[in-house]
């Protein structure tokens, strides 16, 4: 099963197979993304991954909008990862501008990115065990996401597209008591996470659904490109916030999780799953350091009103996202407009693995496998 | 009383034409799935019958094996095998100059043997379970051709498994 | 006789058919909605009214079938359109004659038809749902309704063998599979205070029955044929009162389910200890009609708090468990049966 069978986008059904158009409307493609399958009757015999229904041509419009201006449309790069975006974003405009981040809206980013992990982690298993029928973790999760909304709501004014992230710092220092509530919310979320693994992590039917379902080796992870969860999952040890230290990561105390197999396989739906759960225990870890941590001073650093960088000046910067190592660069042209901006996110990579881990699957577990990749729509088109 | 039997009465003729009719759909439909809806109609119209000669036992046995199981494995096939709906089989047009002169060869022997053989009118025992009677004398008088038929039937089983198997070898190397 | 006998017979129809199964399945769509609410940490439906009565949102079933009935009757183009409307028919229709034989009380005053082959009866008639899901699915031209008749039909026929096989144990101990005579069977005591329920002796049957008859339902763990984040479902291509009727003939079988198990496994109307022959009459009798009700509704609950528990099986998984555990599960447990009972 090495080579990848020829994509039959024209909807033929040969002798003895079944086209089927799974997506773009398709509950369990979590957004607008198209698979068609031939199948043999519950066998997938091969499949072909169709997408750009979400491209908005985020990096084009980059180029008619100021160097500030670009800032919200990051946050709509990647709707469930939007602050790893906005990080991402700033620090490569600040990387270009050599602009000093105060130590205050350092940890202020740990904090905000940690939060949005855990909620985007969330999701992504919430949607695993969503799409294997299990509707009620799901929920539970739902209600634990609702908490950080109503902390980042607090905090920035936004819930879902946050643009908290400045070039230079953050727009807002945390309001009074909202760090007691942080505290408070994450106490809650560990009692939370017991109850999440006793109800579905733990539970044979799930186990059974997902263990040694999908696995992707780890030859495989670095050839295809997987980054982030995915790739760890797979037993490969990267993780940026280590391995290219920016902001304070260096200074916090957190473990890199990767995959072990502890159900099936390494690498398989259910490594992808519970290393989540783990990565969003270490979030827990890292907000409570920061929080601990946090010097006081300003929150945005010495940024000119009108940000025109040198002609020909490019910089880049690395961000580990909710999805995996999330690449920016940008380029000046010398006016008041970048030339150029670049988004490499990791949904893209991990939806073109799938033509090559489907065949020979069944179709339920091809829906497991899609959520365990954590694929969001819009951010593999942008 | 009178009334209870006019009403048995017309229940009879309902379902004997119910019978007949769909029986002419399984043979003229030109869709093999309405054909086998038309069977379903028959084998529970035949199910009512016995139901009203207070064949309780037969009439329920009749729907879970025909019904319940041997139609919906028809059913089965036909899905599966996709196209077999779109080819419009018109059992009118197959040899029937052979298969006219058979039914009603077939008819007359039939009507032969109704009518030359005399049908003994027992009366009905209604009273008495049936099952359990049914049950006795199975483990009891027809023993023999009871297990006769297990194993009969095993042997179809195992039959009907080897020769799906062997059509399965070559995608098991997945 | 007749004319008297042909009306109560009727009204009794009415009075089971229409009244205990149809509202409580009506009211089952609400119980589920508001028994997830309240497992997923939610509110619920609570919104319909009438006058400004929500009556916990009991309004809704009402709303809903309003609803349903006015909205747009869609029939997908090369659709086999008889079929199409068949289908909901074949699926609402077996449930609620099953309920032909299930004694509500004692005597044959609280029974439709107090047929001598009972659960055989009900085997054949639950056998017929098969025809709705399939038919339904094959008749939307659609390959995911397709794939959804297909799973319902495997997986129903694969069920309904152990699902029988299950109470062969019932009928073994108390000799008749007569729903009516087993409940009367279940009064005897065991060692003089043990009311002799299905559950008290046969406690593996009764959960292998329940497993194997969600699965005949197609709710989860087993609701593969529906499967709304894999193949959509069998019914994906119907609106309006029609898809209604599917919807509606599910939570009837949960009532046909909990009423069949509360007969066989929980003593049916029996009060334990209290007037096992049924002859009190009175109060009593009222009392034992109430116990019934009660014990189905409380299997209702059962089966829907195990569909907001668990995952979904996968297709493979579920064959498996059908033929490779709960039918030799079965088997053992009538050879045990039959050991046991040839030693006592």
């Amino acid at each position: 099963m090495d080579a990848i069978c020829e994509p039959n986008v024209h909807l033929v059904e040969e002798d003895g197979e079944m086209i089927l158009n799974m997506g773009p409307h398709h509950p369990s493609t979590h957004g607008v993304l198209r698979m068609i399958l031939s199948m043999d009757s519950e066998v997938i015999r091969c499949l072909s991954a169709d997408l750009g229904y979400l491209h908005r041509g985020i990096e084009k419009i980059g180029e008619s909008i100021p160097w500030q201006g670009f800032m919200p449309y990051t946050d709509r790069v990647d709707y469930l990862g939007a602050m790893f975006v906005n990080h991402g974003y700033a620090m490569a405009v600040e990387r270009l501008l050599g602009v000093e981040v105060p130590p205050r809206a350092e940890y202020l980013r740990v904090v905000a990115d940690e939060l949005n992990r855990i909620a985007s982690h969330i999701i992504c298993i919430g949607s695993v065990t969503m799409d294997l029928g299990a509707y009620t973790p799901f929920l539970h999760g739902i209600r634990e996401r609702e908490k950080i909304n109503d902390i980042i709501e607090e905090w920035c004014g936004a819930r879902l597209t946050y643009n908290y992230m400045r070039i230079g710092g953050v727009s807002f220092d945390l309001t009074p008591g909202l760090k007691i509530k942080i505290l408070e919310f994450l106490d809650g979320f560990e009692v939370f996470v017991q109850e999440f693994n006793n109800l579905i992590s733990f539970n044979e039917i799930f186990i059974k659904r997902c263990a040694g379902v999908g696995t992707i080796t780890p030859e495989d992870a670095v050839g295809y490109g997987l980054i982030g969860p995915n790739l760890r999952a797979s037993g490969v040890d990267f993780d940026v916030r280590r391995d290219h230290p920016y902001g304070v990561y260096p200074e916090l105390d957190f473990d890199v999780c990767v995959g072990r197999g502890i159900k099936g396989e390494v690498g398989d739906v259910y490594d992808r799953f519970w290393l989540r759960i783990e990565e969003m225990l270490q979030s827990v870890r890292l907000i409570r350091q920061a929080i601990e941590r946090m010097p006081m001073g300003p929150i945005m650093g010495k940024v000119p009103k009108k940000i025109k960088p040198e002609k020909g000046a490019s910089a880049h910067s690395r961000v580990e996202g909710a999805r995996g190592d999330l690449f920016t660069y940008v380029m000046s042209n010398g006016t008041v407009n970048p030339h150029r901006i670049h988004i490499r996110t990791g949904s893209f990579n991990a939806f073109s693995i799938v033509e090559k881990l489907a065949p020979g699957m069944m179709i339920a577990d091809l829906v497991a496998l899609f959520a365990s990749l954590d694929i969001i729509a819009p951010e593999t088109d942008r | 009383m009178m009334d209870a039997l006019t009403l048995k009465d017309a229940l009879f003729w309902a379902f004997a034409f119910l019978t007949v009719g769909f029986g002419l759909m399984v043979t003229f439909h030109r869709s093999l799935v309405h054909a086998a809806l038309g069977l379903m109609g028959t084998l529970l119209s035949v199910a009512c019958i016995y139901g009203l000669l207070d064949a309780d036992f037969v009439a329920v046995t009749q729907i879970i094996v025909y019904v319940g199981g041997v139609l919906i494995l028809f059913l089965f096939g036909v899905f599966l095998t996709r196209r077999i709906d779109d080819i419009e089989v018109s059992n009118l047009s197959v040899n029937w100059m052979v298969a006219v002169p058979a039914g009603l060869v077939l008819l007359a022997v039939i009507l032969y043997a109704v009518i030359s053989s005399p049908l003994p009118m027992a009366p009905v025992d209604a009273t008495g379970p049936t099952v359990e009677g049914i049950g006795n004398e199975f483990l009891s008088r027809y023993l023999l051709p009871f297990e006769v038929l297990s194993v009969i039937l095993l042997a179809v089983l195992v039959g009907a498994l080897m020769m799906a198997r062997r059509e399965l070898k070559p995608e098991e190397r997945d | 006789m007749d004319l008297t006998f042909l009306l109560m017979t009727l009204l009794k129809i009415v009075l089971i058919c229409f009244v205990f199964a149809m509202i409580l399945g009506a009211i089952l769509t609400w119980g589920e909605r508001k028994l997830s609410a309240v497992v997923q940490d939610r509110i619920g439906p609570n919104r319909a009214s009438i006058l400004g009565v929500t009556a916990l949102g009991l309004m809704h079933p009402i709303a809903d079938m309003l609803k349903a009935f006015t909205k747009e009757d869609f029939v997908p183009a090369g659709a086999n359109r008889f079929l199409f409307a068949m289908a909901p028919m074949l699926a609402m229709v077996p449930p609620l004659v099953v309920f032909a034989v299930v004694p509500f009380g004692p005597g044959p005053d609280f029974v439709i038809a107090p047929l001598d082959t009972g659960v055989l009866f009900i085997f054949a008639i639950g056998g017929m749902g098969i025809y709705g899901a399939t038919l339904g699915g094959w008749s939307s031209n659609n390959s995911f309704a397709l794939l959804g008749s297909l799973r319902a039909a495997a997986q129903m026929i694969s069920y309904e063998v152990s699902m029988g096989l299950n109470l062969v144990g019932i009928f073994m101990i108390f000799g008749t599979v007569s729903l009516s005579n087993i409940v009367l069977g279940q009064g005897q005591l065991l060692w003089g205070w043990l009311p002799m329920w299905g559950i008290v002796v046969q406690p593996v049957a009764f959960i292998l029955f329940m497993t194997a008859s969600m699965a005949e339902n197609k709710r989860a763990p087993f609701d593969l044929p529906e499967g709304e984040s894999e193949i959509l479902g069998y019914n994906l291509e119907y609106s309006s009162m029609r898809f209604a009727l599917f919807f509606l003939s599910e939570f009837v079988e949960i009532v046909v389910i909990a009423a069949m198990a509360a007969t066989l496994f929980f003593g049916g109307w029996q009060i334990p200890w209290v007037d096992p022959q049924g002859t009190a009459g009175g109060w009593i009798t009222v009392g034992q009609v109430a116990a019934f009700v009660g014990k189905v509704v409380f299997l209702c609950w059962v089966q829907l708090i195990i569909r907001w528990t668990l995952p979904r099986f996968r297709y493979d998984q579920v064959m498996a468990l059908g033929w490779k555990y709960l039918l030799p599960l079965s088997l053992l447990n009538i050879v045990a049966t039959a050991v046991v009972l040839a030693m006592l």
